[in-house]
């Protein structure tokens, strides 16, 4: 079995702002971390 | 924000009943998913991420609306009220549960920089999401008119990188094991268009110590393999790779370089495809020289963790465990030189060299030049500069020169070979004979045996081309070694040392090989010739000669022109002969021909030449009268069993 998700037009879909606009209860706030950059190499 | 709830309000007035198919319920918390667009994926900048427009999250298994605007920080309006504690994940498909998550092992173009984050807070809304894997970061160019079709990274050591994970929010951290059947990430490419500017793929991979990774680029051309060695991951780096030209010429078919070498090495042992450095014949083929100065260690091509190396005449046996060489290995008349490594300790069971084992593999027309490669074992060990061990295989045509150190074994009584071209040889009825052959050692060697003070099966013995051959007792397959040639100085002190092989254990011919080599050796108590030192069941000599001098300089050491022991009744000598100057310690027991031939099949045809001394004494004087006192100790049982050896003065 494959896990896939984030397909446009396809059976996953994709989240549908305002699909259950009445049910709304606020906000959340959400910042986000930055990454640390490891510059690697193909060994082969 | 307010006008975006409006707009969404109206939106969601027109699309709510033809999107109701779409509507997912899942095991824990409901979601909502249709399809539209914009895709919700995060933005990344270098190392910068921000939210991108249309972003959204799942909090305590309830969705977010899509935010409206991109930015380092967003507010999310939630579709159904959330209250502390805040278990949050984006993006919010990956949630599964109030304690899972789940990875995808496909994923589209589009999806392929939505960065896996979590967050929590004990109260208040106030969320910091921080990345929960480490991240690949994979550029991927081509030729204009090229297609990019998949990119698939999978883990080589069969690590779980995708699927289902359970996650502790609070961290936050994710921890595999729930599904490890899943050790691979697939990117449908949909044959976007490859150019001079790459298409970055960011792959999501757990934290964690990984055995190495590939990765397969396929294009409208063709498929390209790249990989890593193993890499430890840690959560929230991004592992930036160089790019990938998807559409590079084919891998050219074989091995150019040292870096190529290791790849190839790396491939064997982690059972990966070798079709990178095959020829058209299918063959591994080395395509120059290779220097290997830089490496001062080697992890040899075929690297088994156990070789089962039996030792004695009954209980023989070769089971290789782990990686192992199978192919054919052409060298082209190349040469590895400047190979200079260290065994390190060769754990007990194992082998080591540029090969580990050869299993039912031949390798031919190879060079290696080495320079002071040390052997150093910790037990029952075999080692060879071309290979530890040689199983059901064929090595022709294949030369090495420079110079080894033994250090030894460091347990005594335990069986250390170590040779030129093998360690240990052996045949088997089922996988086939082992045949080295038309293959020449010039090397300086020196060095001792360590803690061990045997010269029977279980010391330490060298060969110039094979340090031990055996097979099953009740085998009828055979190891051959033959038309090989050994030249240089070998000064040791081992229990069994000599040109070309030192012990014929069990089935083992030696036809026409030479040496020329000088022997030294100091060994308490040893056995020791010039081309073998002992042949046993079933194992003999075929015209082959010693142009060496042997030197020995215990009391107690046996020592032959040709061989130091026969003891079976089934081993033999049959033509050959010695032209070199034998001098040893043990008048008892030396010969220009065998120093001890208790018992054996038949000793003929052989030439005796050379001369013949006592170590600190005197020369004896050997003529074509008297020669046949001086071939070795012979019971007089068996002295009808030598027949037509002839005498040339030296």
């Amino acid at each position: 079995m494959r896990i896939a998700y984030h397909k446009p037009d396809a059976e996953f879909g994709e989240f549908l702002p305002g699909l259950s606009i009445l049910d709304a209860s606020g906000d959340v706030s959400g910042t986000i971390s930055d990454l640390d950059l490891v510059n690697d190499t193909w060994d082969f | 924000m307010k006008k975006f709830l409006l707009a969404a309000a109206a939106c969601a007035a027109l699309l709510t009943v033809s999107c109701n198919k779409e509507i997912q319920v899942r095991e824990t918390g409901t979601t909502f998913q249709a399809s539209l667009s914009p895709l919700t994926k995060t933005t990344i900048d270098g190392v910068k991420v921000s939210w991108a427009a249309g972003d959204a999250i799942n909090v305590n298994s309830t969705g977010s609306f899509g935010i409206e605007a991109a930015g380092s920080e967003a507010s999310f309006v939630m579709s159904a009220e959330v209250t502390a504690p805040y278990n949050a994940i984006y993006p919010p498909v990956i949630y599964y549960g109030p304690d899972t998550i789940e990875l995808s092992d496909y994923m589209f173009l589009e999806q392929v920089s939505m960065i896996p984050l979590a967050a929590y807070s004990a109260s208040e809304p106030i969320l910091h999401f921080s990345p929960i894997t480490a991240i690949f970061k994979i550029p991927v160019t081509g030729a204009d008119g090229a297609t990019l079709k998949t990119v698939t990274f999978k883990s080589k050591g069969g690590e779980q990188i995708s699927g289902q994970f359970t996650i502790d929010f609070t961290v936050p951290e994710i921890t595999a094991g729930l599904d490890d059947t899943y050790q691979s990430v697939t990117v449908n490419c949909e044959n976007a268009a490859l150019g001079t500017t790459p298409i970055d793929i960011y792959i999501p991979v757990p934290a964690g110590t990984y055995s190495g990774f590939e990765i397969e680029v396929e294009t409208s051309e063709g498929t390209v393999v790249k990989g890593t060695s193993a890499r430890t991951l840690a959560v929230g780096e991004l592992r930036a790779m160089p790019a990938i030209d998807a559409t590079a010429a084919a891998p050219a078919g074989g091995i150019k370089t040292a870096e190529d070498l290791l790849a190839f090495a790396e491939a064997v042992n982690t059972g990966a495809s070798l079709d990178a450095w095959k020829n058209a014949d299918g063959e591994i083929a080395l395509l120059d020289d290779i220097d290997l100065g830089a490496y001062s260690s080697w992890t040899p091509i075929g690297n088994p963790t156990k070789t089962g190396n039996g030792t004695s005449n009954g209980t023989s046996t070769c089971a290789v465990e782990g990686p192992s060489f199978r192919g054919t290995f052409n060298g082209g008349g190349h040469t590895i030189k400047n190979f200079k490594a260290s065994s390190g300790t060769i754990a007990d069971g194992c082998t080591w060299g540029l090969f580990g084992a050869l299993v039912c593999a031949t390798v031919k027309d190879l060079n290696i030049v080495c320079d002071g490669v040390e052997f150093s074992a910790a037990s029952t060990a075999d080692a060879g500069v071309l290979a530890g061990t040689v199983y059901a295989s064929t090595v022709s045509n294949v030369s090495v020169t420079g110079s080894i150190v033994s250090n030894g074994n460091d347990t005594d009584n335990k069986r250390f070979a170590f040779g030129g071209i093998a360690g240990f040889v052996f045949s088997d009825d089922n996988d086939g004979e082992s045949v080295i052959e038309n293959c020449s050692v010039n090397l300086k060697v020196t060095g001792g045996s360590g803690a061990n003070t045997k010269a029977g099966a279980t010391g330490v013995q060298f060969g110039g081309i094979a340090g031990f051959a055996t097979t099953a007792a009740e085998a009828t397959a055979f190891n051959r070694i033959n038309d090989c040639t050994a030249r240089g100085s070998f000064t040791i002190s081992v229990g069994r040392s000599c040109g070309i092989l030192a012990t014929a254990n069990c089935n083992t011919i030696l036809t026409g090989c030479i040496n020329y080599a000088n022997q030294t050796n100091g060994f308490t108590n040893g056995r020791i010739g010039n081309v073998a030192c002992y042949l046993k069941t079933q194992c003999g000599l075929v015209n082959c000669y010693n142009f060496g001098n042997l030197t020995t300089s215990n009391s107690q050491t046996t020592t032959g022109g040709l061989a130091a022991l026969l003891d079976i009744a089934s081993a033999y000598i049959e033509g050959g002969g010695n032209y070199g100057t034998i001098i040893g310690g043990n008048t008892s027991y030396l010969g220009l021909i065998c120093a001890n031939c208790s018992k054996f099949d038949h000793i003929s045809g052989v030439i005796v030449s050379g001369r013949l001394g006592v170590y600190g004494g005197d020369m004896y004087d050997v003529n074509a009268d008297n020669f046949m006192d001086y071939i070795g100790k012979v019971p007089a049982a068996y002295v009808d069993k030598v027949t037509g050896l002839s005498y040339v003065a030296p």
